[in-house]
């Protein structure tokens, strides 16, 4: 007789157990898989019908309009994305891949931010960008007019700039149940965003279905309970075809390097101030010498 | 500094020609002494006197924490510098058992605390204050016989300044009732011609005329001369009283969401909204507690004014219990009544949800108000923009609690970087050429290596506006990625090759993404 196996999912490692009595055997199904999908499931019942596993929740938006995916538009990419996009009732961070990298990070978040606000045309809120003074004495104050070089308009932004940690967590938290904002940016100290601290914002992301992205100078090590784990570099950029020496579209080495129900991987990217895209470096790198005799997108972005 | 008990003591102050006497107590003024003599003549004249430094600060402080104090009498108080407190006790002697019993009162109750005061009760404000300081013998005027009252008093009672009085006096004017017989323009006009053959000042002094006439006419109540209060009272309070002093927080915060509801419904039947909300709470010990609130757009919704309150409650001390408390609206506008809307997210979108949230962020202890970044017609780029409170936009401005618009960028603005630092941070720059771009510079002690460049944007001070310092010159602004890829903005302040300024340096001022 063949022994019956079960598997149990422990803090995301698997183990095989063998016993004749370990569970009744008509409640299980018959491989692993199926079983990974039900336990999945009712992980996702408890933890309040994770938007994860449930793809288009009801959700308490002001708007009723279907909204279009939230994702990089790159299948490269959104291939490693559960349901192939970003959660928006999540919590996503963002970290620079060293000391130096902040404006890196920032970028990255606030092209996802426009990315964001791109797929909801109909919702008029405005984003939140909650900062951490000591970050604006070390790389600098909010520049809205770089911002909207980037592409973030100008009157879709609300800034506050907090002393404490703690308020900011607060502040996050306060405005993620006021339901006012489209998404809500902040600048993330790893010494309080615990796992507490982001299990806590994360609930709340999921039940008001509003994104929080938080952005760090440099690497998180501890856990936290964020949907996905970016850690964002500049690139060299690729230089517009009409001036070899001047600087190209902002470009970043951008790395997953956690994400729930993905997979992680590793991408150069840059983004287009114009038509709100992203597009990958290395596919843009190849075309650049022809760019001039090119109509399209990315001609025009440049 | 020991003294004796009866030993003669004056404050003294440091003039241009040395110590001399600022104040004097009585047994000082019995030997003789007068403000204004020189320290060392009144030593030779009472060799025994004893005297200390003036401080006019704590002077100030001390009138201040009596004019509080006297908020006993009369919420309308103001402090007359250096040594005069300005009661209005319109409609409220009454409540003391007359203007006598008033009067009586407030001397009884200063001399408890050591003071000595010289009241006056007048119709007018000026002629309360004349009375106070020219008639001790009778300090309360007759209603509406200010003119009688005032007319033995000498024109310094009028609170003109010593130039002017001591013109008066060389006149034959000494006592106020002298000139209300002159006719008040041919009084001006004399002054006038007079002080123009002596000064050339003629400007200057005319006003000092023109002075002595408002002046008279405030003293008479001919002229409005309203007071100006300390503390401006509330237009709305609500107040309530405890049986037993209360500690508990909570009980705290249930008490401020009745109080809440209460003043919402005075400012719902008014149909006003607040703007700053004060809670008071008083201890059982006299002292109390002021929380003030400010809210960004005018609110009546009493849920909402009451949660402002509960993150302040987190930080205060309640000592021996809170007895009493008051909710005051200090400011008020009119508030049209609005029909609640049913449909979802109505809220949303007239903005007073996000009006809400930006309060709840202000009040919290270690929170800030939540600014939008307004641009400003500049060209300097730390001055292009102006971040602006939420709810107090310019009348100019688009408001962004009210519209948001879902316009995106336009794209012909010049390139900027995403952060800006505080000041511009100075760099040192290798350039190939003295004006060209750089190709190496150092910031915060690491050595970049500059791969590509672009620039330069020529930004020149902007000389039409007055305020615009002359040293500053102009710059120009680079693009710089360095071997990593990351982007800086470099800017050089100044022109090679100009004898007259001095060489031109080099800053950071923002990063791109």
């Amino acid at each position: 007789m063949i022994p019956l196996r079960e598997i149990t999912a422990v803090n995301g490692q698997v183990y095989a157990f063998s016993g004749p009595d370990q569970a009744p055997r008509a409640t299980l199904p018959r491989t692993s898989r199926h079983l990974l999908e039900a336990l999945r499931k009712k992980i996702a019942r408890i933890e309040h019908k994770d938007p994860q596993f449930n793809a288009d929740n009801a959700s308490p938006s002001m708007t009723c309009h279907q909204h279009a995916p939230w994702c990089f538009d790159l299948a490269e990419i959104d291939q490693h994305l559960p349901g192939h996009q970003l959660g928006t009732g999540a919590v996503h961070e963002i970290a620079g891949a060293n000391y130096g990298e902040m404006p890196a990070a920032m970028g990255f978040a606030v092209a996802l931010t426009i990315r964001l606000l791109g797929s909801r045309p109909h919702d008029p809120r405005p984003v939140l960008w909650c900062r951490q003074s000591s970050e604006a004495s070390e790389f600098g104050q909010l520049y809205v007019n770089g911002l909207e070089t980037l592409g973030l308009a100008r009157d879709r932004l609300l800034t506050v700039s907090l002393s404490k940690s703690r308020t900011l967590l607060w502040t996050v938290e306060e405005a993620l149940k006021s339901g006012t904002l489209a998404a809500i940016i902040a600048d993330m100290d790893a010494a309080v965003c615990d796992l507490t601290a982001t299990r806590r914002l994360t609930l709340a992301a999921g039940q008001i279905n509003t994104p929080v992205l938080l952005v760090a100078g440099k690497p998180v090590a501890q856990t936290s309970s964020a949907r996905t784990r970016w850690q964002v570099s500049a690139a060299p950029s690729i230089p517009p075809p009409f001036d070899k020496t001047a600087p190209g579209l902002p470009a970043w080495n951008i790395e997953l390097s956690r994400c729930r129900g993905g997979k992680p991987g590793k991408w150069s990217m840059v983004w287009h101030h114009a038509t709100y895209s992203f597009s990958l470096a290395s596919t843009l790198s190849h075309r650049a010498v022809d760019l001039r005799s090119q109509t399209g997108p990315i001609a025009i972005a440049l | 500094m020991p003294y004796e008990p009866d030993q003669p003591f004056v404050l003294v102050k440091t003039s241009s020609k040395g110590l001399r006497l600022a104040a004097l107590d009585e047994a000082a003024r019995t030997h003789g002494l007068a403000i204004g003599e020189r320290l060392t003549d009144a030593r030779a004249k009472v060799p025994h006197l004893a005297s200390s430094l003036h401080d006019k600060s704590a002077d100030l402080a001390m009138l201040l924490q009596l004019a509080r104090w006297t908020e006993r009498w009369s919420p309308w108080i103001a402090m007359d510098v250096p040594n005069g407190l300005l009661l209005d006790i319109t409609g409220i002697a009454h409540l003391f058992g007359g203007e006598d019993m008033m009067l009586a009162d407030i001397k009884d109750r200063f001399k408890k605390l050591g003071f000595t005061v010289h009241p006056g009760l007048a119709g007018t404000q000026k002629a309360a204050w004349a009375l106070a300081r020219f008639a001790p013998d009778t300090p309360i005027a007759p209603e509406n016989d200010e003119r009688n009252v005032l007319k033995p008093l000498p024109v310094e009672a009028l609170g003109l300044d010593g130039k002017t009085c001591h013109t008066l006096r060389r006149l034959g004017l000494k006592s106020i009732g002298q000139l209300y017989d002159i006719p008040r323009a041919s009084l001006a006009r004399r002054f006038r011609s007079f002080e123009k053959s002596k000064t050339k000042a003629s400007r200057c002094r005319s006003n000092n005329i023109e002075e002595i006439v408002v002046q008279l006419d405030q003293a008479l109540g001919l002229a409005d001369h309203p007071l100006d209060p300390l503390t401006h009272p509330p237009v709305f309070t609500v107040r309530h009283a405890l049986l037993e002093p209360l500690i508990s927080a909570n009980g705290i915060k249930t008490i401020i969401a009745r109080l809440s509801e209460a003043l919402c419904t005075r400012l719902q039947d008014a149909g006003h909204g607040a703007l700053r909300v004060t809670c008071k709470l008083y201890r059982s010990d006299g002292s109390r507690i002021i929380l003030p609130t400010g809210l960004a757009r005018p609110s009546r919704d009493a849920h909402h004014i009451a949660r402002l309150f509960e993150f302040k409650l987190d930080t205060i001390d309640a000592g021996f219990g809170i007895d009493a408390a008051t909710l005051e609206a200090n400011e008020v506008v009119p508030l049209e009544l609005t029909q609640s809307s049913l449909t979802p997210g109505s809220r949303l979108r007239d903005g007073s949800a996000l009006a809400e949230l930006a309060d709840r962020i202000a009040n919290r202890p270690g929170g800030s108000a939540l600014t939008s970044l307004m641009p400003v017609a500049s060209h300097i780029p730390e001055q292009a923009q102006k971040p602006t409170p939420v709810g107090f936009a310019e009348p100019d401005q688009p408001d962004l609690l009210g519209q948001t618009t879902n316009t995106y960028a336009a794209n012909d603005t010049p390139v900027r970087p995403i952060t800006l630092l505080e000041r511009p941070e100075s760099v040192r720059v290798i350039a190939t050429v003295p004006d060209g771009p750089p190709v190496r510079f150092t910031w915060r002690h690491i050595a970049h290596h500059v791969v590509r460049a672009e620039g330069p944007e020529r930004l020149a001070p902007e000389w039409w506006h007055i305020q615009a310092k002359r040293r500053e010159r102009l710059r120009d602004y680079y693009i710089v990625e360095d071997d990593t890829g990351r982007r800086y903005w470099l800017y050089r302040e100044g022109l090679y090759g100009d004898p007259l300024t001095p060489e031109p340096q080099w800053f950071i001022h923002g990063l791109f993404a």
